[in-house]
Formats: C-alpha cells, structure tokens, sequence
C-alpha cells in the first residue's frame, strides 16, 4: 500500500512538474503571437517596420562560429530589434545576450550578409522577471562590453481580465535597464503601465508558432506534432480509408529515416525540425502512444478516428482536464515513466535494427 | 427533348429492369474552372457513353488490404451552377462512397462532397412544392445516437412519417447519417429514393422528373447559398456569435468539445481551455484544417488552414447548429488600430 501510494506520490510530481513547464512553453509561444500581432496589426508600428523575421540567423563575432538564432529579429525604419523570450532566468542568458550584443550583423532572406545599424536594441523578455542579483550580473556583464546600444528586460505574463484573457508586457523596473531607441515599438516597451495584448486578438498568429526559434520542449513537440503533423504522413490510400472509415485498418508506420521530412504546413511561421520530431517521437513512446519497432526500424502509430488516448485511471487527471489532449499525453507521460519506463537500450539497437529488411507490406512501411 | 429529359427516361427505364436499382447523384463543390476539374478528378472524355447527358467519366480504384478491391466509374452530369457541380454513378452508395474519397483525396482538398445536414435532408423529403412532409415515408433511417466510435453501432430508425421522423431526430440530437424515402410526386405516383449526409442522393424507382428538378435546380441554389459565408474567409476566422454569453462559465467548453466530437471523419485535440479554448480539428473527408478558439463569452471563432473546403466549414456549422441555435455566422472584419489604442490597453 505504501509503495503504491510512493508511486502515485512519484507519478503526481513527474505530471506537475511536465505541465508546469508545457504550460510556460505555451505562454512563451503566446507572446511570439502577439509581437507578430502588433508589428502587423498597429498602423504605426506596421508602418515603421520593414522586415520581420521569427527565425532569424545573425551573424556570430568570430566567423567560424555557428550562427545564433534568437527568437526574432525586427528591422524597423529607425532601429534594429534582436528579440530573445525565456521563461525565467538562467545563468547561461548572460553569455547569449552578449553574444546578440556583439553579433555583428544578420542574415536577409535573400542569403546576403546584412551589417545591424548603430541603433540596435537587444530585447529580453521573461515570463518570471530575474532578481535583483542576476539583474545585476547581467547588467554588470553588458555594461562591461561597452555597447553603444541598450539592452531591455521586459516581463510578459498571460493575465485573466473580465473582457477576457490578455498577454501583458511591460519593461521591468530597474535603474539599469535600458530604453529602447526612439521608434513605435520602442515606445509601446518603454511605457511605464506597459501594454495588454488580448488572446482575442493575437490568436489569428497563434497557429503560426509552433516552437521558439531555436528550441521547443519535448512535451510540446509531441502535443504538437501528435495533433498538426502526425496526419500529413498519410498516403493517398489512408487518407481516403479515413475519410470512408475514420480509421486505418493497420498502424501507420512511420520508418526511422523519414522522420527527417517533415511535412510542410501553411501559414506556419516557425515550423518543428527534424530534431524537435524525434524528441516528439520520443516523449510518445515513453508516454506508450508510438512504439518504436526495431525490426522494422520504426515508429508505429495507432490511428483512430478521434485519435483517442486512454488515460489509466490511476493517472493524475482530474474530471475537469479530462478532455484537454495535452493534458492526457502528459499525464500517460508521467505514469508510464514511473510504472512502466521505456528501456532505452532497446530504444537504442533499434536503430541499429534498421539496417534490416522491412518484411512488411511495401504499401503500410511508407508511414505511420 | 432536353438532354436532361433524355436522361430521366433512360434511368425510369433502368429502374424498371433492376428490383434493386441505385443510381447515385454525387454532390460537389469546387472553386476550379472546369478545365482544371476535369484535369483534377481525371474526368476524360467518353466517346459513346451508355447514360445519355454524359460526355466525360472515370472510374476510381481501391485495392483493399485484404487483396480485394473496389472500383466505381463516375460520370459528370451537365449541371453547374457557382461551384456546384454533380457526378453520377450507377452502383451502390455504400460501394462508391470509398472510391469516391480515393477520387477526391487526389484533387488535395480542391474538390469535396457536399455534407447534407438534417434540414437540407429534410427539405428534399417534399419534392412537389406544398405537399405536406406527412405524406413522405421514411422507409429506413440510419442515424449516430453518438460518435460511432463509441461502441455504438448505427441505429435504424422506425420507419414513419417524415415529420415524426425529423421531429424525433432532432429531439434526440442524432446525427443523421442516411435516409431512404418515399415521397409523393403526384395523386398516384412517388418516387423512392436515399438521401446521404456524406454529400449524395441516390435514385431507386418511381417519378424521377421532381427528383432531378431538385438534384439540378434546386438544391445547387440552397447549397451555393449555404457556403457562400465561408467562401471568402480565406485564411480569416469565421465567427459563430451567439445572443447569450454562454462561455462566462467555462464547463460549456465541454457542450462545444461534443459538438465537434460528433463530426464524423473528423480529429479532434484540445490543446486546452486554460485560459483560453484552443482546439484542432480535421475533417478527413477533405483534409481540411481548423484551429478553433474561444477567447470571449459568446464567440466561437473557427479558422480554417489555407486548403480548408467551404463544405468543411459548412460540417461544423451543422454540428455545432445541432448543440446551440441562433448562431450568426460572419467573417472576423480585419481590426485596425493605432498606437493610442495599444497604450490605452484597448488591444
């Protein structure tokens, strides 16, 4: 009994401390819409605003270095923006915000070498502002490299208001903080009372994000890439038993090697990868959705009509969540990974499996 | 004689032959000119044709897991009114309806079934203008007590009067999924024939003339009609504002999650309600796309991915018609503001 409780105790834990964290992803991906939103939508930022780029590649100090990839760069008439969101502070933001402070120029979409203009600005958005310390100390390492442009710490939070729910930004209060340079949407950060975006307005560009530039948590990737992507791997012959049927007569098998090609899907502004699908494959296998088959080298997919998931009834789920998608695979996530943990060896001579010869029907092998 | 007339006469006369005759009007709606639909359903041109009207057909193949396979040939009737247009096949619904979708999953999205919701069916149940719906019999009904999936096979209505029939259906809010009816043409003669909420009529035996005249006149009217809202919608949300605030308690969320969960051949995830109602939902009967938000107390607003059919739209319109009524439907006007108005936090 006790043991049994130990693990529900472990299970409650693992989903609250997933949900935490999807949750914040979520906001983060949240604020990104409604940035887009006001840079398209307000006629005077719109109007300053000449390139808008929500997967940007700027140029790193030494030439041999990778490119950095903030959260988005905003070319406007009179200043350039360098956008980097975060959930809450790390020590590792230091060395990034340096690197955007030192980043010489960026990339046009065009492939050409762009040089950033004198009035630069670094934006550094957290959904939990740093203390006093780290300010300090990220503060104290800006101010060291001398750069003759600002930094500015904002904070966003998603707010309930009677009218309804809001994304609300607003420069964080620090003697050091910077201002941004004159221009619209330098002003709008620099108002002291900041400003609310509502979620009725910014959610025209919420399908458009499905990760941050360069990163996006496991957790997201699989409620993201198990609801928007997972039904493009469909040949012609399951799309119209799908549409007949509502279902596959067989699992769709999704081969090891084809997860590099991600299918294309319109209107999305910053897409999954290659690398966020197979963290994505990974969390649904620990969480028992996809399976991985190491003979045949492998992802195997049940898919059903409402592609319905299962959660055991010990999970950690109350009545009210029971329908929210993210919800279930997170909860099967954190049961699984204390009662039923994938054996991550055999995960691994799967790949090695893969080698082998399918002995499959041809027609089944192509996806899921 | 009207090509049309020529028509009716020979599938009278096909119906006569056969104890069991099915004769199926396929509904369509695509925005494409007719080179490129023909292009797109791979309709080539026949020479001698055995159904008079028809100058262009082709036949759609599915191979079966099983070894087995179906195949159905469909050919274009001369009718084409806005972006309705009808095909025409002479075999069993329920054997053409999987080639028909294997037809259609080639065209990606550009060409889809009409869905005939509950009041579209019930309008073709009176084929002769002013004769009470009393006097059409409803010979067999198939309708979803719920989602199929849940362990419920399809249930066969009693066979009644239509108006009883039609009453009791939306009583008991099922979906309707076929209908096969007898109605009155004249003092002495009917006409039987299914009606298919999938997007087809098919034609058995009696009086055909009011039949057609509904299948070639009247309904591509009320149809072009019914999608003319999400025509122009193009990458903008569709809003579905209803009268009473019913989203100030959010445990309605669950009535609008129903309501989409009932579409057949459709997925459908809540990525979540807290703090706003997102969810994503797809129609497998022709791959369109939807993100779906509530974000206020009386708005549902549904927009659809770039390749998303009007007649996908018009599905949800009918499930979700089926859980609220008085909805208006109406495209989310483009929001113009200044940067007082961000300040001012009216954004």
């Amino acid at each position: 009994m006790t043991s049994l409780s130990k693990a529900e105790d472990q299970i409650r834990e693992h989903f609250s401390v997933v949900l935490k964290e999807y949750g914040a992803f979520d906001r983060t991906l949240s604020a990104l819409s409604s940035l887009s939103f006001i840079l398209s939508e307000i006629r005077e930022i719109a109007h300053e605003t000449e390139m808008v780029d929500f997967r940007p590649k700027i140029l790193s100090i030494d030439a041999d270095s990778d490119l950095y990839t903030p959260d988005g760069l905003i070319v406007s008439k009179r200043c350039d923006f360098v956008l980097e969101l975060k959930t809450s502070w790390d020590e590792k933001d230091v060395p990034q915000i340096l690197k955007y402070g030192q980043s010489p120029g960026f990339i046009l979409p065009d492939g050409k070498n762009q040089a950033f203009r004198p009035n630069k600005c670094v934006l550094l958005g957290y959904q939990n502002p740093p203390g006093l310390a780290n300010l300090d100390s990220l503060f104290n390492a800006w101010e060291s490299h001398k750069f003759p442009f600002p930094l500015v710490v904002f904070r966003y939070s998603l707010e309930s208001a009677p009218e309804g729910d809001r994304m609300y930004f607003a420069r964080v209060a620090y003697a050091r903080n910077g201002l941004c340079p004159a221009s619209k949407l330098g002003e709008a950060l620099n108002n002291p009372r900041g400003f609310p975006v509502s979620a009725d307005r910014y959610k025209l560009h919420r399908s458009r994000f499905h990760k941050a530039n360069d990163q996006v948590i496991a957790s997201y990737a699989a409620v993201i890439w198990w609801t928007k992507y997972v039904k493009h791997y469909l040949s012609e012959e399951q799309r119209s038993e799908m549409a007949d049927r509502g279902r596959l007569s067989s699992p769709l098998v999704l081969k090891w090697e084809e997860i590099n090609t991600i299918p294309e899907l319109a209107d999305v502004k910053v897409p999954l990868g290659p690398k966020d699908v197979q963290r994505a494959l990974e969390f649904l296998a620990q969480a028992k959705l996809v399976s991985f088959k190491r003979r045949l080298g492998a992802y195997k997919i049940e898919l059903k009509e409402d592609r319905y998931i299962r959660v055991p009834r010990d999970g950690p789920i109350t009545r009210a969540d029971a329908q929210d998608i993210a919800i279930k695979i997170l909860a099967r996530w954190a049961r699984n990974k204390v009662k039923a943990p994938v054996d991550r060896s055999r995960a691994k001579s799967g790949k090695a499996g893969r080698r082998r010869t399918p002995t499959r029907d041809p027609r089944q092998a192509s996806f899921f | 004689m009207s090509i049309l007339d020529e028509f009716r006469a020979w599938l009278e006369g096909r119906s006569e032959e056969e104890s069991f005759f099915s004769g199926t009007f396929w509904l369509l709606f695509s925005r494409l000119p007719e080179v490129e639909f023909h292009r797109a359903l791979e309709l080539n041109a026949v020479s001698v044709s055995p159904i008079p009207a028809v100058a262009r057909s082709t036949t759609s193949t599915v191979y079966m897991r099983t070894g087995n396979s179906v195949r159905a040939t469909f050919a274009e009737l001369p009718v084409h009114r806005d972006n309705f247009r009808i095909l025409f096949s002479l075999d069993k619904p329920a054997q053409a309806l999987r080639p028909m979708y294997r037809l259609l999953t080639r065209t990606r999205g550009r060409v889809s079934l009409f869905p005939l919701g509950a009041p579209l069916v019930k309008a073709c149940a009176r084929l002769v203008p002013g004769q009470p719906l009393e006097e059409t019999q409803v010979l067999r009904g198939v309708s979803y007590p719920t989602r199929p999936s849940y362990g419920g096979a399809d249930i066969n209505l009693r066979p009644g009067n239509a108006s009883v029939f039609f009453a009791r259906l939306r009583e008991d809010r099922r979906v309707l999924k076929t209908a096969k009816l007898r109605a009155p043409t004249g003092k002495s003669s009917f006409c039987e024939f299914t009606v298919g909420r999938a997007g087809y009529i098919t034609y058995h035996k009696g009086t055909l003339g009011p039949l057609l005249d509904l299948v070639a006149s009247e309904l591509p009217k009320k149809l072009s009609d019914s999608v003319r809202p999400f025509e122009k919608a193009g990458g903008r949300f569709v809003e579905f504002r209803f009268e009473e605030p019913l989203f100030v308690d959010r445990t309605n969320y669950s009535v609008v999650v129903d309501a989409l969960s009932h579409l057949p051949r459709t997925s459908l995830a809540l990525l979540h309600t807290n703090p706003y109602f997102h969810a994503a939902l797809t129609n497998y009967e022709d791959g369109s796309e939807f993100d779906i938000f509530i974000t206020g107390h009386s708005t549902i607003s549904i927009q659809g991915r770039e390749e998303a059919s009007p007649a996908s739209f018009l599905r949800i319109q009918n499930g979700l018609t089926e859980q609220f009524r008085d909805a208006s439907v109406s495209l989310e006007r483009p929001a113009e503001f200044g940067m007082q108005d961000l300040l001012d936090g009216q954004v």
